[in-house]
């Protein structure tokens, strides 16, 4: 190791990078922050994977937090098994894991190189984007928990949910691609053979002209028949419910347009419409495709399941079985491990309870709960083992029952009160009909009257010309590129209609905790007798020898110490830590561990003493993102906004300084009042918007009309919404609204564009005498120009935003 | 129904050709060009149901691996 390296102050992690200053753990000159790290590089070492190494700069994944030794043990379990895996027979078994580590080329790599780690395996193959590897594997050598174990050891942990067992994995719908590729192959033969047709033939070929013609027939009867199937269902489905949508005129276009053209074609009196049919097909589909694009690596419906484990372990005369967890039934003994979550509401029987809810409340600083306190599911358990006995089976459990959105027997709570909104695009389409069928008419009686030869031709033109499919091109290029525009912003929208209802909302509601401020980072504030540099290194190196959140925080607030000696380290858990720090005997937790005192404060604070001489405190408090002030200002004149927060009010004054005096600010919200809350503005006529992030939100969440969840990470899981945003994108959010509104101008002014050709197409059709020239002319022309129009039109609104 | 007259046009109009002795190389160019065509649409119905659209990373990085891992060969 180079003398450089070593002044860098900091030394990397061979394995995982990161920081390991103090570490003595070495290998070939290669510097480890911990075993679990040195050891899967030499498994990796072993196996001659190296390439690993080579092809990322420190990939691997940090094992400072070593899983316990029987966490698979429920894998071993024939019942689970079958649930689980894809194929199995006597031999082999097929199984696919989700593997959410899965980061770089290097982790695909050595994940499709397990067969050199384990001989029971035949092969593994990666899929990136879902970040999924599917395993093949013999059943003597090796088996299902084997394997699995084989992934956690090197780095990644499979992820085994409890939505595993009870969904089966969707399947992606492809055949709207298929129905793509057949309607793009035809028009473009097509269009070919049209040719002739246009430019004429000469007279002594006129049999090759009829062959054209024929051929035209034959490739248009696939789009008919199959690509269109998409607008016949679509504009089916809502005739059934008495609604007519914008798939109604355009499939009666198609099957208006494919009729009078066999006509022609069978009478030999014309070359019919096909290239003009087969094309508005081609480009409606690529809009639809385009607009329904959707990310796969995230879920917008997920409920409770996708969060708990498959299994846990049920304690039975004094023996762990692994059980799954729809089989828990009230009454059970639950042992819950270190770093496991809680999957259903119980009394604490055993150990020390310090749980972590911030998935729940976005908290993250852990709660305290004595034996007999009642335990929530949702929380995670993050010191030493526990048990808990069931009080209320899974589903039924307080915080799980809210996002049992589609059960109502479990009292789940449903988008009821609210019809699903529908796009302006389609009111307007209905406009448009009426108009087409009332000029349909009026040529239908004036031909009649005057000259009964030219009656349909003339009636059939118009519903050919007059198609609003210039409307459904706009408007699904339009949301197609806004959504793509958004996801490289990291917001990420269920759907198109998402567009339009975040264009529509009114009121923004925000949820404090997790969401206004940092689930990661505190404010501190120390508040005592002066601290020294040095004692401030000094408790920095006690405390970086605890795990517990605090102790992290307060290690990043008072810098990073160089390597000092802690002796006599010892940790209470939930209390405190105390030990030698070069020599100072230095102690720090609660109020009652340092001082004796009993705790009367409800603020989160941490005491100090060095020498056994009280210091003060450092208190804790939530760190408002940066952002958020900002944000505020710009949104502020133009909608209202709440703040609804389950804690209590102790932040009030620091809200209404970010916020101003128009705000309403709600505390000690629990759940279900949040929800209420919503209700109430929405009965009050307002469109809400709601933007949270913890399952404490997910009511809200669900009956807002537009639910926006914020994620630290991608990954991470949210409650089921229409939305989730990056919290570090929070801030634009002012200018995504701005970019969704501008979506229906964009897509209104494209439409003045297409009702200009619409008139001239009319023009030739009320006459009767619509050449198909015209026709093929008007119907890409437009299509493509108002494709251009819109794309351009977003994209250009959206770098004038700097998004 | 559609096929048996297309095939009876074309028939007729072969034998047209024939008789007259133009023999057009248009039909026989128009037919090859559909089918390389077909060929093309069937690969891309091929490679849309076999995935290939789904993953684009992998496959990128897999080609720069040195030694390939053994489960690029379709299992049994």
């Amino acid at each position: 190791m180079s003398s450089k390296a070593i002044t860098r102050q900091q030394v990397q992690c061979f394995h995982c990078g990161e920081d390991c200053n103090s570490s003595k753990i070495h290998l070939e000159e290669k510097i480890f922050c911990c075993e679990g790290c040195k050891m899967v590089y030499q498994v990796i070492n072993q196996n001659g994977l190296c390439d690993y190494y080579n092809l990322n700069d420190r990939p691997g994944v940090s094992q400072r937090i070593a899983a316990r030794k029987d966490k698979f043990a429920f894998l071993d379990d024939e019942v689970i098994q079958a649930k689980l895996v894809s194929f199995h027979d006597d031999k082999q078994t097929h199984i696919t894991f989700y593997l959410p580590q899965m980061h770089c080329s290097s982790c695909l790599y050595l994940l499709e190189n397990l067969h050199r780690l384990d001989e029971g395996i035949i092969s593994s193959r990666v899929n990136f984007t879902r970040k999924e590897a599917n395993i093949i594997f013999l059943n003597k050598p090796t088996s299902l928990r084997k394997v699995a174990e084989l992934l956690n050891a090197i780095g990644y942990e499979p992820y085994i949910s409890l939505n595993d067992l009870t969904e089966t994995r969707p399947v992606i719908n492809k055949s709207m691609i298929y129905q793509l590729g057949v309607a793009g192959f035809c028009f473009g033969n097509i269009m070919l053979m049209s040719f002739p047709e246009y430019l004429g033939v000469d007279a002594s070929e006129a049999g090759l002209r009829e062959i054209f013609r024929w051929m035209n027939f034959a490739l248009a009867i696939p789009v008919f028949l199959y690509s269109a199937l998409p607008f016949y269902l679509s504009s089916w489905k809502s005739l059934q419910h008495k609604f007519l949508n914008i798939d109604a005129p355009i499939a009666l276009a198609i099957i208006v347009t494919f009729i009078r053209s066999a006509y022609e074609v069978l009478s030999g009196t014309g070359g019919g419409y096909f290239d003009s049919m087969t094309g508005i097909v081609f480009f409606m589909l690529a809009g639809r495709i385009l607009q329904d694009k959707t990310y796969r690596q995230l879920s917008f419906e997920r409920d409770y399941t996708s969060y708990f484990p498959i299994a846990v372990s049920v304690l039975k005369e004094n023996k762990e079985i692994p059980t799954l967890l729809p089989e828990i039934k009230a009454g059970d003994t639950l042992l819950i491990h270190h770093e496991e979550l809680i999957p259903a509401d119980g009394i604490l029987t055993r150990g020390k309870a310090f749980i972590d809810y911030s998935f729940v409340t976005g908290e993250s600083v852990p709660v305290l709960k004595e034996v007999g306190e009642i335990v929530y599911a949702g929380g995670k358990q993050t010191e030493g083992n526990i048990e808990i006995l069931v009080v209320k089976e899974v589903a039924q459990s307080y915080l799980t029952k809210l996002w049992n959105r589609d059960d109502p027997m479990a009292g789940g709570f449903r988008k009821q009160e609210q019809a699903k909104s529908v796009s302006f695009v389609h009111l307007l389409s209905r406009y448009f009909t009426y108009i087409i069928f009332t000029i349909a008419a009026a040529t239908a009686v004036y031909w009649g009257v005057n000259d009964t030869h030219k009656l349909w031709p003339a009636v059939t033109a118009i519903f050919i010309i007059a198609c609003p499919c210039a409307l459904l091109l706009s408007n699904t290029f339009t949301n197609g590129n806004i959504l793509s525009i958004l996801g490289r912003n990291h917001l990420y929208l269920r759907n198109a209609q998402v567009i339009e209802d975040i264009a529509n909302a009114d009121h923004i509601v925000f949820d404090k905790t997790g969401t206004l401020t940092s689930t990661q980072e505190q404010d501190i504030m120390y508040e005592g007798g002066p601290l020294s540099r040095q004692q401030k290194q000094r408790i920095a190196a006690l405390a970086r020898c605890s795990n517990h959140p605090l102790s992290k925080a307060l290690v990043k607030y008072l810098g990073a110490p160089d390597a000092m000696q802690v002796t006599a380290f010892k940790e209470t858990t939930g209390e405190g830590i105390e030990g030698f720090a070069e020599d100072d005997w230095i102690k720090i937790g609660s109020e009652e561990y340092v001082t004796g005192r009993k705790s009367k404060e409800e603020s989160t604070a941490v005491y100090i003493s060095i020498e056994d001489k009280v210091q003060g405190r450092f208190r804790f408090s939530n760190h408002y993102r940066e952002s958020i002030p900002e944000l505020v200002r710009k949104l502020e004149n133009d909608y209202q906004l709440s703040v609804i927060s389950g804690d209590n009010a102790a932040e009030k004054n620091n809200l209404q300084r970010i916020f101003g005096d128009k705000i309403t600010l709600l505390f000690n919200q629990k759940p279900e009042d949040k929800l209420d809350y919503i209700r109430f503005l929405q009965r009050e006529g307002k469109k809400v918007m709601m933007i949270g992030d913890g399952l404490n939100d997910a009511g809200a969440l669900k009956q807002s009309n537009i639910g926006i969840a914020v994620a630290e990470q991608t990954n991470n899981f949210t409650p089921a919404s229409d939305a989730i945003i990056e919290a570090k994108q929070l801030s634009a959010l002012s200018k995504f609204i701005r970019l969704c509104r501008a979506n229906k101008n964009i897509v209104m002014a494209s439409f003045v564009l297409s009702i200009v050709y619409n008139i001239i197409g009319l023009y030739f059709a009320v006459q009767g005498d619509l050449h198909p020239l015209i026709a093929a002319i008007l119907m890409p022309s437009s299509s493509l120009s108002i494709v251009l129009l819109t794309y351009g039109n977003s994209s250009l609104l959206a770098r004038s935003m700097k998004l | 129904m559609t096929l048996i007259i297309l095939c009876k046009s074309v028939q007729k109009y072969f034998y047209h050709q024939f008789v007259t002795g133009k023999m057009s190389v248009i039909i026989i160019l128009l037919f090859a060009s559909i089918s390389v065509a077909a060929i093309f649409l069937a690969a891309f119905l091929w490679g849309v149901k076999t995935g290939q659209f789904e993953d684009d990373y992998s496959p990128s990085s897999r080609i720069l691996f040195d030694d390939k891992p053994a489960s690029t060969t379709k299992p049994l």
